[in-house]
């Protein structure tokens, strides 16, 4: 049985005929980085940061008090694909306070684009308890936040779990077909 | 919690579209025929009909909306934009109107795009003065048609 790592960032670029791309970043290849993405990552770990020293969501995004804040936990799941192969499901969510997903988002996409996505999707199935998704979205340019709500329930998972085994399934067969399948040995993070 | 008072609507008319068109076809002339009169009656009768319960749907729609806003700012603070449900049935959605950005004289023209029409009051004008259209103006001759009715002394207020 071969274990393939993926993840909802590899199957969307996947499902959305970035093929190489996809391939890719499960090769590990390091994308290129443009000053956009570089202001993400820095308001991502500035916003990580807060969180853990004032346990509330920071002053920039809402603020909100928080219960019991879990800041960029990584999670796994394993996904049978036959006899052959296993998918090894892997994603870290920026913030869960109980119930709750956090993500955080940095530029002009509005909530309304992500709530449409299947991230929270593959997140309910790597967090079944979560409930409520919720994504804050920042707006460097304007330093304003929006907020989305998605409410989560297994029809989620279900979904996400669709959607993995749909291009999932596409892909590890793309990858066999041209001798890239890395048999990945998992570490188990959290379940 | 304060208990309201019901607020139903429900619309119900029926009309005879077959007795409508055979009256207006079987006319003689379309001039002081009671028949084809007591046709178009009946239409603007409905027509204003369901436009008072469609302008007392837009209230409670207007209401339903308010009542969603505060809930949501309540439950998830002022900045909420989109509250999905998990089973794809409903979205709802709050979005600002009105154009993204405004622009002032010191803005450069890559960032602006100018839209052109004809202002025909001006080409009327000239016409009038002149017997003649403006150069770079002519008649459109691709236009559409609706036509209208008016009835008056219907007894509708």
């Amino acid at each position: 049985m071969q274990t393939i790592k993926l993840s909802y960032s590899i199957l969307s670029q996947w499902e959305s005929g970035q093929y190489e791309r996809a391939v890719n970043m499960y090769q590990g290849s390091e994308l290129p980085i443009n000053p956009a993405m570089e202001l993400g990552k820095a308001k991502h770990d500035q916003w990580a940061l807060y969180t853990l020293q004032h346990k509330k969501i920071h002053n920039e995004i809402g603020g909100d008090v928080l219960h019991n804040p879990v800041v960029e936990q990584k999670y796994e799941k394993i996904i049978p694909l036959g006899e052959k192969y296993q998918i090894l499901l892997r994603g870290a969510i920026d913030l869960t306070d109980e119930h709750i997903i956090y993500e955080y988002k940095c530029g002009l996409n509005m909530p309304t684009y992500y709530v449409e996505t299947k991230q929270l999707d593959y997140y309910k199935l790597l967090y079944p308890k979560a409930t409520l998704g919720i994504y804050l979205c920042f707006n460097p340019y304007s330093n304003t936040f929006t907020k989305g709500v998605k409410y989560l329930s297994d029809t989620n998972a279900e979904k996400a779990l669709e959607h993995i085994l749909t291009y999932g399934g596409e892909m590890i067969d793309y990858l066999a077909g041209n001798q890239l399948i890395y048999n990945y040995k998992p570490h188990i993070y959290a379940k | 919690m304060k208990k309201q008072d019901r607020q139903i609507v429900e619309i119900s008319y029926q009309i005879d579209l077959t007795k409508i068109t055979d009256d207006i076809a079987s006319s003689d002339n379309l001039e002081n025929d009671r028949d084809v009169f007591a046709a178009l009656s009946a239409i603007e009768v409905v027509k204003h009909e369901f436009k008072l319960a469609e302008k007392k749907i837009e209230e409670i729609e207007k209401q339903v909306k308010t009542t969603i806003d505060a809930r949501a700012r309540k439950l998830y603070g002022n900045h909420w934009t989109v509250i999905k449900d998990s089973e794809d049935r409903y979205k709802i959605i709050k979005v600002p109107t009105g154009p993204v950005f405004e622009a002032s004289d010191k803005a450069p023209d890559e960032f602006l795009k100018a839209q052109i029409s004809v202002n025909t009051e001006a080409v009327e004008s000239f016409i009038k003065d002149h017997s003649k259209l403006p150069k770079g103006i002519s008649y459109n001759g691709v236009r559409g048609q609706s036509i209208r009715i008016s009835v008056k002394d219907t007894g509708v207020e």
